[in-house]
Formats: structure tokens, sequence, C-alpha cells
């Protein structure tokens, strides 16, 4: 769960407006959305590299 | 078929029209204007309409096709553009005011390949604002409304292209698909819609939303259709980073209408997430057409299937704020406020999330392909819910709430994130005669397998011969 705090320090190094009303908008939906990601720390990754350049290969 | 009704014929009938003579590609593009001119204000299939450059192109194909030189199946035929695939001079909105006035200088590649085969443009269409959401809602160009129910949506991104070819503004269109975005508008709106194998179709010109997911492919009204425009769009090009270097055949070789023997696979995870009971059983029926086919029929476990979505999510909301990244900043507030949010929520994805990503990516694909160890293609339903009306943001499915965006894209987002291709075409209709779409999706670049299975299929049932009464 990302506090308030981090929130608004990532939304200000991104660029984003973070005295704009719309920043209470936006936590509600970060903290919404973020955690619902965050199934994929169950998977097992130890020995899994990220495929470089995604292309599928034909066998 | 008189030739009142050359809107409602298909890519191939008119093309055979065409080659005989009987037909010229002007009276073809005459008669789809007209469709167009009556139906667009309930649509809003297009953003750009380019009925004199059209007319001006079918001129010059009838002048081509009399001196003799025909150039194959797509010549004459009318055909649309999402509203995100480059064509020189035309303006390219991405479905956003905000690139209102944005004309590019080139062609993108699949464009350049249909113009080269003598298809005759008519326009570009709408789409969800930057391809990123899966209704077909447009607060900047209007909704797309989709033909079989006007009240109800399209589903998206491709809603336009879906709108357009189901109510005959259009012979074929060209959508793409970053989670579904081909799929679902076609199963929506009762048409085949292919999502090829990553690499196969160029996405040179193409506005990008998720480099590693996006995908170019065609909207149709039959199976055939579908595999004459990929004759004309597959195969290398340079231009894309991620262009596949393969063989491209005749797919239309492929449609033997014979599945006798072939090993389908019916993954249980799918039919134990949320579905419409009246979908579930359309796709059962449809499945049991497969095996008086002589097709083998078999249940298999995709246990990464759950991860999938958080996977994708992850992967595209970080490709997709990094493309757009200083639009959102700059033009924030001109967006549609869920295409706005989504952006910013890219922001607080970080590194270390995108790459455990694309970790969790590399054993969703490893598994994928297992999978076709023991058979040749999956079957599934394309959406798990029929049209819903315009303006829908959650559903409840067989007692389970869901967001609008989840649940529209449970089952064709897997094929995203591993590149296999995915078809959806039509398999029956509910009770309130809204389309139903049935998906198959094939080892990567057995396209040719995959439109063998689908052509077979929508040989030995009436579904795709049924039209909208607009």
């Amino acid at each position: 769960m990302i506090s308030k705090e981090i929130f608004l320090s990532i939304a200000e190094a991104s660029g984003l407006d973070v005295k704009d009303p719309h920043m209470e908008e936006l936590f509600g939906f970060v903290t919404k959305v973020l955690p619902s990601l965050r199934v994929i720390d169950r998977l097992d990754l130890a020995d899994v590299e990220p495929l470089p350049t995604f292309i599928p290969q034909k066998e | 078929m008189g030739r009142s009704n050359l809107h409602g014929l298909s890519v191939r009938e008119l093309g055979l029209l065409i080659e005989k003579r009987e037909v010229s590609p002007v009276e073809v593009v005459e008669a789809h204007l007209k469709r167009i001119e009556a139906l667009e204000p309930r649509l809003s299939s297009f953003i750009t309409l380019v009925a004199d450059q059209a007319m001006e192109r079918a001129l010059q194909c009838e002048k081509e096709i009399m001196a003799g030189q025909y150039r194959g199946p797509l010549h004459g035929i009318p055909f649309g553009l999402k509203d995100l695939y480059y064509v020189k001079g035309i303006r390219n909105t991405c479905g956003t005011r905000i690139f209102d006035q944005f004309v590019p200088d080139f062609d993108s590649t699949v464009a350049r390949r249909l113009l080269e085969a003598g298809a005759i443009l008519m326009g570009k269409l709408n789409l969800h604002p930057l391809a990123y959401g899966p209704t077909g809602e447009n607060p900047d160009y209007g909704d797309m409304h989709n033909p079989w129910s006007p009240d109800r949506i399209t589903g998206g991104s491709s809603g336009g292209s879906a709108s357009a070819v189901a109510s005959g503004e259009c012979a074929f269109a060209m959508g793409t698909d970053t989670g579904g975005s081909v799929r679902i508008p076609s199963a929506l709106c009762g048409l085949v819609g292919l999502k090829p194998t990553y690499g196969l179709v160029s996405r040179y010109g193409i506005t990008v939303l998720s480099w590693s997911q996006d995908h170019a492919g065609p909207m149709t009204r039959t199976v055939e259709d579908c595999a004459l425009v990929m004759n004309a769009i597959a195969g290398h090009d340079p231009h894309d980073p991620a262009s596949a270097v393969t063989r491209v055949p005749d797919y239309t070789k492929a449609l033997t209408g014979k599945v006798k023997g072939t090993r389908i696979g019916l993954v249980k995870e799918f039919f134990e997430a949320p579905l419409d009971p009246t979908i579930g059983s359309l796709v059962r029926k449809a499945i049991s057409v497969f095996e008086k086919l002589g097709a083998q029929v078999t249940e298999i476990s995709w246990p990464m299937f759950e991860y999938s979505a958080a996977i994708a999510g992850i992967i595209q909301m970080a490709e997709a704020t990094a493309y757009h990244r200083d639009l959102v900043k700059k033009h924030g507030k001109e967006l549609m406020p869920m295409v706005r949010l989504r952006l910013e929520c890219g922001f607080f994805v970080s590194a270390v999330d995108y790459v455990q990503a694309l970790r969790a990516r590399t054993l969703f694909y490893q598994q994928s392909m297992r999978l076709f160890d023991g058979v040749d293609f999956l079957c599934t339903p394309s959406v798990p819910i029929p049209a819903c009306p315009i303006g829908t943001t959650e559903v409840d499915i067989a007692g389970k709430r869901l967001g609008i965006i989840a649940a529209l894209t449970q089952y064709t987002r897997p094929f995203n994130l591993n590149g296999f291709p995915a078809i959806s075409l039509p398999c029956g209709f509910t009770h309130e005669g809204l389309p139903v779409g049935l998906q198959f999706a094939g080892k990567p670049f057995d396209e040719e397998g995959v439109l063998r299975a689908a052509y077979a299929f929508e040989q030995a049932t009436p579904w795709h011969e049924r039209r909208p009464s607009l």
C-alpha cells in the first residue's frame, strides 16, 4: 500500500501537478489498482530472465 | 443479389464481381458511401471520411481493371482504418481532439500494402481514445454504437472498425489489439477478428499503446475475407524492429473445411472464470460442432491464466505511460478521464515491477508453449458478456461484480501477453439478439491452422449470415 506522502513524491518527480485537486482521484485509483497487480509476487521467478526482445519463435 | 445490396456483400463476393467486370469499383464505393450517409448519425463509426478521395480512387481502379491491370481480390474493395494507422495526408487523431490537426507525412506499412493491393480507403475509424480502453466510448468524437443494438457498446478499442464492417459501411477494416481490441469488438458486433502472431504484421506507422503487446489485425464478416486481407498485410517489414522473418503462405489455401483429427484444448480455468451462462452455453454448443466434425476435444489446465491480467497490466501501464508521458503531463485534462487515470497510474509502476512482469512473462510464454504439446488449438469464449449498455462501468457476471475493463479483456489478454495468434468469430446470439464470439488460439505463426479451424466452424453454422437490421 503506497502512502499519500510517497504518492505525492512520485507524482511530483514524474512531473504531475501535485496541487491539482485531481490528485485525490488519482491517489484513489493508484491505491486500488496497484495492489491488485501484486499477485505476480506469488510467482517463483528464481533463475527466470526477462526476454530481452519479445518475439515468439516459430518452434 | 441486386446492385442495391452491394454493401452487404463480402470482400470475396465483391472481388469476384469486380474481377468479372460485372460491377465497377465506382458502383461499389457509391453504395458504401450511401450506407455511410444513412447510418453515420446513429453509429459514429468514422472520425474522418474521405469520400472524394475514395471516389477518385474508385475511378482509377475502374480504369486499371478495364485496361486489364487487375491487381487481385482486394482491388476496388472499400475499407477503413482505425484512426491510429498513419496515412500520408490524412489526419490521425488517435481518438482524441489533442491530435485533431495532426497529419502524418508517410503511410503505415499496413496502409501502404492495402493500397498497393488496390483496396479503396473510405476513411479513418473511431476508437476508444488512444486505444486505451475496451468499450468503444469516446467523448471527443462520439461514442461508437453497436449495429445490433445501438444503445449498447461496440466494444473496443477498435469500435468504429467493428460498427463500420458490421453495418456495411466498409467491406473490411483494420483494428489494433493490445488487450483484445480487435477480438472484443468483433465478438460484440458479430464479426471475424484476427490478432495475428506478434511480429507477423507490421506495426510501423501505427500509434503505440504498448510496444510489446500491440498487434495489427483485420476485422471482416467472414473467415475467408480475413484470409484475403492477411494475404495482403502479412510479412516482414524492416521498418518494424519486432517484425519476424517468416514464410507467408496463401492463407486462403488453408480453408479446407476439414478439422477431422484436430486436437482442441478447452482451458478449464477459462470456464471457471466469471462467464455469462448464456455465453457459456453457446460456446459449449460450438465445441460440440467441432466434435461432430471429427475434432478431438480435451480439457486442459493453464495454471498461469490467473496471473495473465496482472502481468499484462503492469507491462501495458509502464509502456503506455512511457510512450505518452509528455502527452499526459501537458494535456491530461483534455483526455477521457479513465484514459488519463490509467496513463498517470503508469508513473507509479516501478522499474522493478516492470522487470518482474517481464520475467513472469517468460514463464507465461514457456507454459503457453507447453499447452500445445497435447493439443493443436485452444478454444475459449471471446468475451464473457454480451454487449452492455453504453456507460456501463461494472457488470455482474454469474453473481460476481467486475469492472468493465477486467471483464471484457479476461479471455483475450493472455494472447497479447504470449503473442500467439487468436481469432474471434460468431458462435450464436443471445435471446436479445446480441452476437456472441468464440475464440480460437494457436501456436505462434500457425495462422493457417487457426483460420482453417475457424472456417470449418463457420461453414458448419449459420451465424455469419445474419446481419443487423439497421
